[in-house]
């Protein structure tokens, strides 16, 4: 029905411009009609890892962002300019990822470029982008230092990995302290993290926040993301007894972790993980009793977060998306779909359209200058928190200052959003049973 | 023996054991044919994923797929050398060194569109059981692995020297020409030690499969890491490569848990580097030598 | 009358542009024992090689046996009963010299295990090696590897028999019973070929004695001919 609204008011504005342009005929004074031209289409690339190591979960946030361009396009696209969508894969590489880029730019003149689950992908494809003037519209890479040069044309709609350390904290002193029955001074804190661009961002900014705040970290390891086996690891974080473990992965050494530390019966309280502790490959590999009470950080998973908190437009549209994805990808819509679901959702049902009604462009400077004027509260986009930009004379570029991230704990098998409770689908719960209790 | 340091060495032993028998394989395979298989790695992949399929085919335990995927993969390796790498001997070094990078990229790009980029784990009966002794924890998988290594390597090193078949692929080794002379179909030999070669990491993926899980790119480290295994045991050395594999199994998991975590892998690259400098014939004296 | 067990025709092979052979022809009788001299560099190993396929001719044809064999690989040359050494010896320097023996004899896939250590038992106390069977032969001297080379291509039984400078770093009392032993060989129905320096030894072992020079075979003849002819002489025995 809503295309037929739609097909009906391009007929109309049809029929206008050939008024318009009958009326023109007859004028006399053409010089003062000489506004810019309404684009033709927006070209929109999209470069994900979807080969590789990150192939994954790159495939899932390709995805979410593709659902979202073709749901725009089936509903009119730009206010009635078509997106041309266009394909890359960086190959979970950062050499490969800035290569596409220059493909994609140079063969398939694209304006904006979707991307790109990888903070270090991120890092290579953004001069690649600002030097051709193109836009890096970024829904999935975390680590703060993708912009530390201050690109203008970097946009990012997800958290960097501050707002991993700010839920953190919030969970430890709002929430876990208390249930294990600590003061949270008096928790004994370890972090672990491999030695990625994305894990070693979040490790760090946790250890600071955490810190910074007086609490206790009595381990800090890192490891190397090709390690062939967590075995010392474990070793060492079983040695320092913590109570509570922040670990950062990717996705085969979340598993390989997991499994170590039943080996090594390694137990802690609470493990709050990310990354491939959220994923679906955890619980296929340990069972619904393995991974009981497991908290993964990270932007909520829309398949398992309590939509009620958001506007009821965006509610729809995120539940038709969270079923659509399941449908054709076989499992959920976690994390990483939601990212791409979500930011994308923001560049074309705000930037984009207010970008075309004031500059008539989507040029980089058009989009820069709408994306400037971007204020969506909290509620108003898929992964529940707001959208509003840090401008290019702030200390941080392009940065989203309400995007949030959750704490989900996997319960009965599947990833529950637990905490903030304002869009949590459960209550969290705390000690975690030990390995032999599993 | 401190749990920590006890539990830190068995477990270099298990990882030990893995870079021993793909690295022994790699050895193998260069001391006879003079070829470098750069898809060693890949290879151990496309085993992890046959044993996945076995598993989830037959409902049987993983460990019973160990036969299976060791003749497919020695045939796999049979086929390789007789259709691709014994037409480039003759030519120039480049494309010998080229034709197995190719080989590995073709593995892993097609493993990747057969199966998709995600995570598989398989369980064996004994995945929920660990030994411990006083405080050192060992899994029964890890266990199972190591044991399963220094049954084969020590089953190759008996079939090398004690059978004719063995006697034959040492002669073509070390003097090939003599060898034709001898009547030995010298490439028929190669195409034996290929899949020989294969046929080990072929043993080795199944026993990687319940400890790594299974995805496009849970052989490219051990794949790497045999590198260093060869040149640290001596090029053509199998007994060196063996214990070369080993030895930097236990460096790298004492490091981890003493020096630094971090550093740990790259500590095995410097060694590398190192022996390279200083020791280029491997730091072994040389025992078992194909070549 | 007699027959050829090998025949050789026209034979070429040029490398960068070099001639080494340029029409070679030669007619090898079975049951004979064939001696091919000529100065350094002449073409002697090439010819050996193209004989035995390590090498292939530009032109040419070989028939062993009556039957063209240019082409085939060296593994099947060992197998129909044409075997050679090197002038330079590639034994297998990691193998015991036991083992050395062995590889050979599995090599032509024929005789039982039995009966080919038996052979190799033979043929080491024959070259006076039995004592270091089970020695690596990277530990040999060179005339002992020499010997070891001997015993290896004999473990065949070949039909023919082409050695390249086996008198080499040998020393002259093992030299005697080595070609007392050829001797014998060849009375039990064996052709020999085989390049050598040393004009006199040749003289009294062969039958026949080509005379390889700038690629092409100057003379072929009996010994006392080929010794007695004066260019032979100019080269050979300073004369």
């Amino acid at each position: 029905m809503l295309r037929k609204v739609i097909t009906v008011k391009s007929k109309v504005s049809r029929i206008f411009a050939l008024i318009a342009v009958i009326a023109l005929a007859f004028t006399v004074v053409p010089s003062s009609m000489a506004a810019p031209a309404k684009p033709k289409e927006v070209r929109i690339g999209l470069l994900f890892p979807t080969t590789g190591a990150f192939a994954l979960l790159g495939t899932d946030q390709m995805t979410g962002a593709e659902m979202v361009l073709k749901w725009a396009n089936a509903n009119g696209g730009i206010n009635g300019v078509p997106i041309k969508i266009f394909y890359g894969d960086s190959k979970s590489n950062a050499a490969e990822g800035a290569t596409a880029a220059q493909r994609m730019i140079d063969n398939d003149k694209v304006d904006i470029i979707i991307g790109s689950y990888s903070s270090g992908i991120a890092q290579a494809v953004m001069p690649v982008a600002q030097r051709n003037n193109v836009i890096l519209w970024e829904v999935g890479a975390v680590s703060p230092t993708v912009n530390s040069q201050g690109y203008s044309n970097f946009l990012r709609t997800v958290g960097v990995s501050k707002t991993y350390a700010a839920a953190d904290y919030d969970f430890v002193t709002k929430f876990l302290a208390k249930k294990l029955g600590k003061k949270a001074t008096d928790l004994r804190i370890a972090i672990a993290n491999n030695n990625g661009a994305f894990a070693a961002s979040v490790g760090d900014a946790v250890n600071d926040l955490f810190v910074a705040k007086g609490l206790k970290v009595v381990a800090k390891e890192v490891y190397p993301s090709t390690s062939t086996d967590l075995t010392p690891l474990v070793l060492k974080l079983k040695a320092a007894t913590p109570d509570v473990l922040f670990l950062t992965p990717d996705a085969p050494d979340s598993l390989l972790f997991w499994k170590t530390a039943k080996t090594q019966d390694f137990n802690v309280s609470a493990l709050v993980g990310s990354s491939g502790i959220g994923g679906a490959g955890f619980v296929a590999a340990f069972g619904a009793t393995g991974v009981e009470g497991v908290y993964d950080v990270e932007a909520p998973a829309l398949a398992s977060m309590n939509t009620s908190g958001l506007k009821s437009r965006v509610a729809d549209l995120t539940a038709q998306w969270v079923k659509e994805f399941g449908a054709a990808m076989g499992h959920p819509c976690a994390v990483h779909c939601g990212d791409g679901i979500g930011g994308t959702y923001t560049l074309v049902t705000d930037v984009l359209p207010r970008a075309l009604r004031t500059s008539n462009s989507f040029s980089a400077s058009a989009i820069i200058s709408s994306a400037s004027k971007t204020n969506i509260q909290d509620g108003g986009t898929p992964q529940g928190f707001g959208v509003q930009f840090t401008g290019t004379n702030s200390a941080t570029v392009g940065e989203n200052t309400k995007a949030k991230s959750v704490i989900m704990q996997w319960q009965s098998g599947a990833l529950k959003v637990v905490w903030p409770s304002n869009l949590a689908t459960s209550t969290p719960f705390a000690p975690m049973k030990t390995w032999d209790q599993r | 023996m401190p749990p920590m340091f006890g539990s830190a060495l068995i477990s270099g032993l298990v990882i030990g054991g893995f870079y021993s028998l793909v690295g022994a394989g790699l050895n193998l395979i260069f001391g006879v044919i003079k070829i470098i298989n750069f898809a060693q790695g890949a290879m151990l992949t496309i085993g992890a994923y046959l044993t996945y399929w076995f598993v989830i085919t037959t409902k049987l335990d993983p460990y019973l797929a160990l036969p299976f995927v060791a003749l497919v993969l020695a045939f796999f390796g049979f086929i390789i050398q007789k259709t691709l790498i014994n037409r480039v001997l003759g030519q120039e070094r480049t494309s010998q060194l080229l034709i197995t990078f190719g080989i590995a990229l073709a593995i892993q790009n097609t493993t990747l569109a057969l199966w998709g980029p995600d995570i598989r784990s398989v369980n064996t009966f004994i995945s929920d059981k660990t030994f411990e002794v006083s405080g050192i924890r060992v899994g029964a998988t890890a266990a199972m692995a190591l044991l399963g290594a220094l049954i084969v390597l020590l089953g190759l090193f008996l079939f090398l020297s004690r059978t004719r078949m063995g006697t034959a692929i040492r002669a073509v080794a070390q003097q090939a020409d003599s060898a034709l002379l001898s009547g030995i179909d010298v490439k028929k030999v190669y195409a034996i030690a290929f899949a020989i070669g294969s046929g080990l990491v072929g043993v080795a993926s199944v026993l990687i499969v319940p400890i790594y899980d299974v995805y496009p790119l849970v052989g490219e480290h051990f794949g790497i890491i045999s590198f260093i295994v060869v040149v640290l045991g001596g090029l053509g050395n199998i007994q060196g490569a063996a214990i070369a594999g080993v030895f930097l199994g236990v460096i790298q998991n004492l490091f981890a848990v003493y020096v630094s975590d971090s550093l740990s892998t790259a500590i095995l690259f410097f060694i590398f580097l190192i022996t390279l400098l200083f020791r280029p014939q491997g730091i072994f004296v040389r025992k078992m030598r194909v070549s | 009358m007699t027959t050829s067990i090998l025949s050789i025709e026209g034979i070429t092979k040029s490398f960068g542009g070099l001639d080494v052979l340029k029409g070679i022809t030669l007619e090898v009788e079975q049951g004979s024992i064939t001696g091919i001299i000529g100065p350094n560099g002449a073409g002697k190993s090439t010819l050996f090689d193209i004989i035995t396929g390590y090498q292939k001719s530009d032109r040419g044809s070989i028939l062993f046996e009556g039957e063209n064999i240019a082409g085939l690989s060296p593994h099947l040359f060992a197998r129909r009963g044409l075997i050679r050494t090197f002038q330079l010896t590639r034994v297998f320097p990691h193998l015991t010299v036991a083992e050395n023996l062995l590889v050979f004899a599995d090599g032509k896939n024929s005789a039982g295990a039995a009966g080919t250590k038996d052979k190799a038992v033979e043929l080491l106390e024959f070259v006076h090696l039995i004592g270091l069977a089970n020695a690596e032969a990277s530990t040999l001297s060179y005339g002992q590897l020499k010997l070891l080379e001997l015993a290896q291509v004999l473990m065949h039984s070949p039909k023919l028999l082409l050695l390249d400078e086996p008198f080499a770093g040998i020393n002259p009392g093992l030299i005697d019973k080595i070609i007392q032993h050829l001797r014998d060989l060849n009375k039990q129905g064996m052709t020999i070929v085989l390049i050598e320096h040393n004009l006199p030894m040749v003289a009294s072992l062969c039958d026949s004695i080509a005379v390889v020079s700038n690629g092409i075979i100057e003379i072929v003849g009996p010994p006392d001919v080929v010794v007695n002819n004066p260019r032979v002489k100019e080269v050979f025995l300073g004369g």
